[in-house]
């Protein structure tokens, strides 16, 4: 560089008046520059927002369930009600025809009988002129102590048994209740079993304490009926469940969310992309570096990848899936350490020269370079059922993964080739992924499935940058687990 | 902070003297990018990218010459690469005559002379104002620019000629010399600050 001796006066009078300008800058390009110096640091606040898009995911899915649960009771609620009345109001009908019925048999009876028997002291409780009927009840005055025996159609049990599939040949027992000293009701309140003495009571006149069903047979149906009672209550719950299944949405029905964690060992493709020569880096273009790498030591290493996908099931066989995925990328190189730091030219094929402060020398020792990227990617794929039944399934699945990385140790080879230069800088902060993975789905509860296979990984694009002379693929192959619940 | 603690905290990548190293030599950094960029914003691009790369180099700074003079050179390095990444300045820089260019004096603001001198520098077409940035107040030689601009070392010289008589002329007609007053080598700045 001259040093301005040879400056006219106009010359030296614009470099002091440039010299004299000073401009300040923005403080975002203090910020700007901080993040590019400093990107480890953004790690509080990605942390921060992966955290925040998940609780809000959480909180999400699970009003929704809260919301479904709520609203499927409700409407089980309302369409046991409607279904209630609907039952009732039926059984109700049935149950004043069967009483009518009745009431006109034992007319009828009273007619020429004019006798009704109670079960066991086969006293007279009334006669024909005592007996009467209303819609809802049928009233038997009598002068004896209540007949309790006294067996005639239950709509209660008409109600129980659904009042469509009954008749009145059916009936078995009907509701008594005791309404003065000398009168009692037939109503929904007290149960008695008549069996089949309905028709005997209402056919014959030649009734005795054997007619009507004993105090003890009572007792028998009163538990009997309880057990009715539960049993059509059961069989009602079962049939309105088989009816009316709760609606799943198709998202719940179809969908799956999938949380996995892979274990894998890191490989790398390395090549050289072109020559110093070619680069147009004239300041090392022309000096006689050897066109060939000098032979490496790399050792594979633990990569680690963990995240959760959401899967929707397209078809009987095919399932589409996207997610989020933290990738951790390793492998060792051997080096030897120098006794002191080097500058070396980093072998990057643009205008730019670029230096770098070196510490190892590319000779194969027992110094390890660890080669590591963070990365944060978008898993994009399908899965395919190809066989399996019930508990067992197996699969093969692909995805492409967008991949920002985060940050990496970036350690690059000198022009030379002689040397490992470490440069984050020449990292490419975005590259793509892809990965191929066949995994064995395992059932042990509705809720839950297990799966696990193995997975492979390849890197589609350099780990660094195109001014690099090299293209650095890596890729690992590893085994996939997975835990697998609905939406 | 002193010097020393500013220079091996910024080398050891230590965010609080990397910001006093910023702030220490940003403003003087700034007015070398602005002097040869479009914009205030691309100046403060050409900057950010400047200062990635010398806290990525200040290792390789050995206390031989001043700090300043070694910040300046990777700026002023880092500005023609971006200025390179340009397909027009490549066409630009090369061309030797710019006859149709015409200079709005009236645009230049009439501020602080030495702000008025820049902002002429500034107005000077692309190819004329990076060769004269380069050899009048970089202090780069012909050779140098030629090898740093991709063109002949005559080529530089034509367009440093061409450029310094615009240059006079904008400066004549804005009234911050006088006509001839460079000739007698007594050049008098009207108001510095």
């Amino acid at each position: 560089m001259d040093q301005f001796y040879d400056r006219d006066d106009f010359e030296k009078f614009l470099k002091s008046s440039a010299d004299d300008f000073v401009m300040l800058p923005s403080r975002k390009t203090w910020y700007s520059l901080y993040n590019s110096m400093h990107p480890d640091r953004k790690w509080p606040s990605i942390a921060a927002c992966i955290l925040i898009l998940f609780g809000i995911l959480y909180i999400g899915v699970s009003n929704n369930n809260q919301i479904n649960s709520a609203a499927r009771q409700l409407a089980l609620q309302n369409e046991k009600i409607q279904n209630e009345k609907i039952i009732q109001q039926k059984a109700i009908a049935l149950a004043n025809t069967v009483k009518q019925h009745i009431a006109e048999k034992i007319k009828q009876e009273l007619s020429y009988n004019n006798n009704i028997y109670l079960a066991n002291n086969s006293k007279k409780i009334t006669t024909a002129t005592n007996l009467y009927s209303t819609n809802n009840t049928v009233y038997v005055a009598y002068n004896l102590p209540i007949p309790e025996q006294l067996l005639i159609a239950n709509t209660a049990n008409l109600y129980q048994q659904q009042a469509n599939d009954v008749n009145i040949a059916n009936i078995t027992s009907i509701p008594i209740a005791k309404n003065t000293p000398n009168t009692f009701i037939f109503d929904d309140n007290n149960f008695v079993n008549i069996a089949e003495n309905k028709n005997t009571i209402l056919n014959t006149n030649k009734y005795s304490s054997t007619t009507i069903a004993a105090n003890a047979d009572i007792k028998n149906t009163k538990v009997n009926k309880t057990q009715v009672e539960m049993n059509a209550e059961k069989a009602w719950q079962e049939n309105y469940a088989l009816k009316n299944k709760p609606k799943l949405n198709k998202l719940k029905a179809k969908g799956a969310i999938t949380y996995y964690v892979t274990a894998a060992l890191g490989f790398r493709n390395f090549s050289k992309t072109k020559d110093n020569k070619e680069t147009g880096n004239l300041l090392i273009a022309n000096r006689n570096y050897p066109s060939a790498e000098q032979p490496q030591n790399n050792v594979t290493a633990l990569n680690i990848e963990a995240g959760a996908v959401i899967s929707y099931k397209i078809s009987k066989r095919v399932a589409l899936k996207g997610g989020l995925q933290y990738n951790y990328t390793n492998y060792t190189t051997n080096a030897t350490r120098l006794g002191h730091t080097t500058v070396t030219n980093i072998a990057v094929n643009s205008a730019t020269e670029q230096t770098g402060a070196s510490l190892y020398s590319t000779k194969n020792g027992s110094d390890k370079l660890n080669n590591t990227t963070s990365q944060i990617s978008l898993p994009l794929g399908a899965n395919y059922h190809i066989a399996g039944n019930g508990k067992i399934k197996w699969y093969v699945g692909a995805t492409v993964q967008p991949t920002y990385v985060v940050s990496g140790s970036g350690y690059v080879l000198s022009a030379d080739a002689k040397n490992y230069v470490a440069q984050p800088t020449l990292l490419r902060k975005f590259n793509l992924n892809t990965a191929l993975e066949t995994f064995v789905s395992f059932k042990p509860s509705p809720a839950v499935t297990l799966s696990v296979g193995p997975q492979f990984r390849y890197q589609i694009l350099s780990t660094f940058k195109t001014e690099y002379n090299y293209s650095e693929k890596l890729y690992n192959l590893g085994v996939k687990v997975g835990l697998s619940t609905g939406l | 902070m002193t010097d020393e603690q500013m220079l091996t905290g910024s080398i050891r990548n230590n965010a609080a003297a990397q910001e006093a190293f910023y702030n220490r030599f940003s403003p003087r950094m700034l007015s070398v990018c602005y002097r040869f960029a479009k914009s205030r914003e691309d100046a403060e691009d050409m900057l950010q990218d400047g200062f990635i790369k010398i806290f990525t180099q200040l290792h390789q700074y050995r206390n031989e010459g001043a700090l300043e003079g070694w910040i300046r050179r990777i700026i002023v390095h880092n500005c023609i690469n971006s200025l390179k990444k340009n397909k027009k300045f490549t066409e630009t820089v090369d061309l030797i005559h710019a006859s149709s260019f015409a200079t709005n004096t009236d645009f230049i603001p009439s501020i602080m002379q030495a702000k008025q001198v820049v902002e002429c520098i500034r107005l000077l077409p692309l190819g004329y104002k990076t060769v004269l940035n380069l050899y009048a107040i970089e202090g780069y030689s012909h050779k140098e620019i030629g090898e740093l601009l991709d063109i002949g070392e005559s080529t530089s010289r034509s367009q440093y000629t061409r450029a310094k008589a615009m240059l006079e002329d904008v400066l004549i007609a804005k009234k911050v010399i006088e006509k001839n007053q460079y000739k007698n080598n007594n050049i008098k700045t009207k108001t510095i600050f």
